[in-house]
């Protein structure tokens, strides 16, 4: 229960950088699409962090899905172009990052596993836009935007998911989940119990 | 007090109150050595009314979700030993208990008041009409004169409380149980709540038990006392004779208890005897006729006049949501003001210094320290900005020599407030600003505390803190200023300010929100009274049916219909251009795309390195100007404002998703107001702390970061308060707001797959159907 209601709360989180990536990205993005052909790929791996980083911090089967969904929606309802679509990507990306968890039987979730899952979602990703956006754009386009939506979402969404996880770790954030434990039992023995924090974490 | 779920069991406790038992309690969660409680056994009669008291980390807290049947699973930690409620295990005793937290953000599910009270009876499977008959009435016995459809984000910390207090209670439970309720609250707040939890315990017989670091506020109502040590009872007995034998050892590790007062700082060390600081020099800080707004929003305080002069301490005072928080984020220069000027001693501006320059000038404290941490250990973070660098004095004159490697995150509540103000103080600026710092401090820490600041003040710099505590000003010899709400009836009559006398008065124009489900129309638009599954069916059907041709023809016939159905859901053209305006941006530029780098046919207009204009490029980016349009318009007007809860009931209810994930997720998007708002905190709180200058995009990462680690916590905390009422029982979830499937519904959706279909029939009939697949994988 606790992990569906912090998946929830991560995706939304995750959603808000979404916000504020379209906000201040958007000059960059616009030069790169006018100015080079297929190259925005290179930053759409952004779009794909929910999936990868509410799976390796619940580490639960659909928890890629369910993390990129939740993100998408808080895109969506705070009002993008794409609408109800976004609804749509967010869950063929989920796909696309949950299918790679899955290959790995959901037993491993090392940088290896990060990155793969995120480029599976790039690969997600570049299938879509491919044929629903950019369904007129050239074939040096659609090669360029393949490789650099594939290699950023491996980049972007695995490698710096899988640097947030562990980063997170150490704040005691994630004690109470699995990826916050790794280094061992007992790590946390000096760890007060938080006076000003409600704890549930702490104590569970 | 029967009610029909009552009725239905078969033990009953006498007048409802429940009795609740520790036997040889033994808990230690997962990846932690020492157990957090150890040997408790614990016996609560029904009625009882108990205070737990117990330094930080006592283990209260992870005591009080043993009673509530919340420690959880062998996944979360091992148990040795029974919870026991009446006469069974108190996992299986949901309902009974009901546990309040501190947090009051966290203590809200839903968006409404109204659904939030409905929210844990329907956990519990309470048929709709009972539970509306437990509700009437729920919101005026807890004291809160608002109606049903008020925003929960909208209402102040003390109605958050109470609020949650009223939710817990619709439970219908024969314990209350409350984690340091009034530990985030102002003194008015603390009263209201107090008030309204006796109300309740008396007027239903409840068993109570509190926890809380101020035994006064409690003291009056309680009858007895159990004190826990590291995880073990130390005393358990009648209120007055556990406080008169343990009260010195009590108070000596951090809680408040009567007769034992804080350690009060030395008096102001310039004050020559006289109480009056020194005039001589510029003020360090001035304010002339500031006027301040919080972000995007109308101002909330006007004609703010204000001297600060070294030595000086300044305290902004007044009831919550007058402005005090949002007036003193601006005089730190980290809120752009409406109006008004702003003087450092040099003359210079704080809020148009570099974040670097402004760091070293001015330093805040942020009301939660987890806005403001910016580096990976404590060492770190000290040394970060320090004026003299190695912090290993600092760290031991703080009592955290043993924790300089440890993430700041880790530290106790405490330990983050401290090392809070230090690392303000670290760059010796002139002013400290300081927000609400004593709340929820302990007695030891509060004395610390107080202890930073007149450090400060004594070495000739100037302070301005928000805050409640009368205790605080006396302590520091601030000045008061108070802010007041204007009387509505003259709210734009300049209010003359007193600058010198304390306290001054000085009048804050309210400016009243605007309701946020005011009645706007006379007749409910179309659009809102669809189910929201057939809302997002109907922008989402048709789309699929769209992308599967890219030709201007079917594209333009669509938008056509579209334009000309879309009045006929109510809603005014204004609103429909402004809700749709990033479809409109975005349509022209997926077209210059295609029209430079699309497939290319017919006659080459210009070429320029990858760019190719051709013939086939041009008629392909039309095409795709269309038909972002007619793809996004209606998806974009259908769904743009959806409400959270409907569409949650509607997922739950009409598509039969599993309720508990998007109950989850509908819990989750009321956080958006919350994150939204630490996201904002956390932006100033780095341009606070020098680390706002340069590219906001190089700073995201790190910011999202932050961002990621107060989600955790926010959504640790409210899954717990989801699970104390009730959410993930295993009975069958009752709705209290049905979500209808009806014949308008099926008529929108079928009208919306229609203007697809025959925008496509069109092109397939003029020969122009242009399959994005073939065009897609065929190759150009």
């Amino acid at each position: 229960m606790v992990d569906i209601v912090v998946a929830s709360v991560v995706g939304v989180a995750v959603g808000l950088v979404f916000f504020a990536w379209n906000l201040t990205s958007s000059p960059v993005r616009d030069l790169l699409e006018v100015l080079l052909p297929g190259v925005q790929g290179s930053v759409h791996g952004v779009w794909l962090i929910g999936g990868v980083i509410t799976a390796l911090i619940v580490r639960k089967p659909g928890a890629a899905i369910y993390g990129e969904m939740v993100a998408a929606t808080v895109s969506a309802l705070f009002g993008n172009e794409w609408g109800p679509l976004t609804l749509l990507s967010g869950a063929i990306q989920g796909l696309g990052a949950e299918l790679i968890f899955a290959l790995f039987l959901y037993a491993s979730w090392g940088v290896g596993a990060a990155m793969a899952a995120g480029a599976g979602a790039g690969v997600a990703m570049v299938v879509l836009d491919l044929t629903l956006w950019y369904a007129g754009a050239g074939a040096l386009f659609a090669t360029v935007y393949a490789i650099s939506g594939i290699a950023s979402g491996a980049i972007i969404a695995g490698l710096f998911s899988w640097l947030a996880v562990r980063a997170l770790a150490k704040t005691g954030a994630l004690d109470r989940f699995a990826a916050g434990r790794e280094r061992g039992d007992g790590a946390y023995d000096d760890e007060p119990e938080s006076a000003n924090a409600p704890d549930g974490a702490a104590a569970r | 007090m029967t009610d029909a779920r009552d009725a239905g069991r078969t033990t009953l406790t006498t007048g409802g109150a429940a009795a609740l038992a520790a036997h040889s309690i033994s808990w230690r969660p997962r990846g932690r050595r020492a157990p957090v409680l150890a040997d408790i056994d614990i016996a609560i009669t029904p009625g009882e009314r108990v205070l737990v008291l117990g330094a930080s980390g006592s283990g209260k807290s992870t005591l009080l979700q043993g009673f509530a049947g919340l420690l959880g699973d062998e996944d979360d930690g091992e148990l040795v030993g029974r919870f026991v409620v009446d006469d069974r295990d108190a996992p299986d005793a949901r309902g009974r208990v009901a546990l309040l937290l501190q947090d009051p953000e966290a203590g809200l599910v839903l968006e409404r008041a109204g659904d939030d009270l409905a929210f844990g009876p329907e956990n519990l499977g309470v048929p709709v009409a009972d539970i509306e008959q437990r509700l009437d009435g729920a919101l005026g016995r807890v004291g809160l004169a608002i109606a049903p459809e008020h925003a929960t984000t909208q209402l102040s910390g003390g109605q958050q409380q109470r609020l949650a207090l009223a939710g817990v209670l619709a439970l219908e439970p024969g314990a209350l149980l409350l984690d340091e309720p009034t530990a985030q609250l102002d003194p008015a707040g603390v009263g209201d709540i107090v008030t309204a939890v006796i109300a309740a315990v008396e007027r239903r017989q409840l068993t109570l038990v509190v926890i809380e670091h101020r035994v006064d506020v409690w003291l009056p109502h309680i009858e007895r006392v159990i004190v826990l040590d590291r995880g073990r009872v130390i005393a358990d007995g009648p209120a007055h004779g556990v406080l008169a034998q343990e009260g010195a050892a009590l108070a000596a590790r951090g809680v408040w208890v009567p007769g034992f007062p804080p350690a009060w700082p030395a008096p102001r060390a310039a004050d020559g005897g006289h109480g009056e600081p020194r005039r001589a020099s510029a003020p360090l800080l001035s304010a002339r006729g500031v006027a301040a707004a919080p972000a995007g929003a109308e101002p909330v305080v006007r004609d703010i006049d204000l001297e600060l002069h070294a030595g000086d301490v300044v305290a902004l005072t007044g009831p919550n949501g007058v402005g005090k928080s949002t007036l003193a984020l601006t005089l730190a220069g980290l809120v752009p003001r409406v109006d008004g000027e702003l003087r450092l001693a040099d003359g210079a501006d704080p809020a148009a210094l570099s974040s670097l320059e402004l760091s070293r000038r001015i330093g805040v404290v942020f009301q939660n320290p987890e806005h403001q941490f910016v580096a990976a250990t404590v060492r770190d973070e000290l040394a970060h900005g320090a004026a003299d660098g190695v912090p290993d004095a600092l760290l031991e004159r703080l009592g955290l020599t043993r924790r300089g490697g440890t993430s700041p995150y880790r530290l106790s509540g405490g330990e983050k407030r401290r090392l809070s103000v230090a690392t303000a103080l670290a760059a010796a600026p002139e002013v400290l600003i300081l927000d609400e710092p004593s709340f929820g401090q302990d007695r030891t820490t509060w004395g610390e505390l107080a202890a930073l600041i007149a450090e400060h003040r004594d070495r000739g710099g100037a302070a301005i803190i928000v805050t409640h505590d009368r205790e605080l000003i006396r302590a520091l010899g601030a000045r008061e200023v108070a802010l007041t709400t204007a009387p509505s009836a003259a709210p734009a009559a300049p209010t003359p300010t007193a600058l010198h006398h304390p306290p001054a008065a000085v009048a804050a124009a309210a400016v009243p929100s605007p309701r946020p489900h005011a009645p706007a129309a006379r007749r409910t638009p179309l659009l809102d009274r669809l189910n929201p599954v057939a809302a997002l069916a109907a922008g989402l059907l048709p789309a699929l049916i769209l992308v599967a041709t890219i030709d201007i023809v079917s594209a333009a016939v669509a938008l056509a219909l579209q334009l000309a159905l879309l009045p006929a859901l109510g809603v005014d053209a204004r609103t429909l251009i402004r809700r749709t305006a990033p479809v409109w941006i975005a349509a022209p530029l997926s077209g210059l795309t295609i029209l430079l780098y699309g497939q290319e046919s017919g006659r080459v207009y210009a070429e320029w390195l990858f760019v190719r204009i051709s013939d086939g490029s041009i008629e392909l980016a039309i095409a795709t100007v269309l038909r972002v349009l007619a793809i996004g318009i209606p998806a974009v007007a259908l769904f743009a404002r959806v409400d959270v809860t409907r569409f949650g009931d509607a997922l739950a209810q009409t598509l039969r998703l599993p309720a508990r994930f998007v109950l989850g997720a509908v819990a989750a998007l009321r956080m958006v107001t919350l994150l939204g708002h630490d996201m904002r905190m956390l932006e100033r709180a780095r341009r606070a702390r020098g680390l706002g200058d340069g590219s906001r995009l190089r700073r995201l990462p790190r910011l999202a970061l932050a961002l990621f680690v107060l989600a955790i916590r926010r959504g640790s905390s409210l899954a717990i308060a989801m699970e104390a009422r009730g959410f993930g029982a295993p009975v069958r979830r009752t709705w209290t707001r049905p979500a209808h499937w009806r014949g308008i519904d099926t008529a929108v959706v079928v009208v919306a797959i229609a203007v697809a279909v025959v925008a496509t029939i069109a092109a397939v009939l003029t020969g122009q159907w242009n399959s994005i697949l073939a065009l897609r994988w065929s190759g150009a």
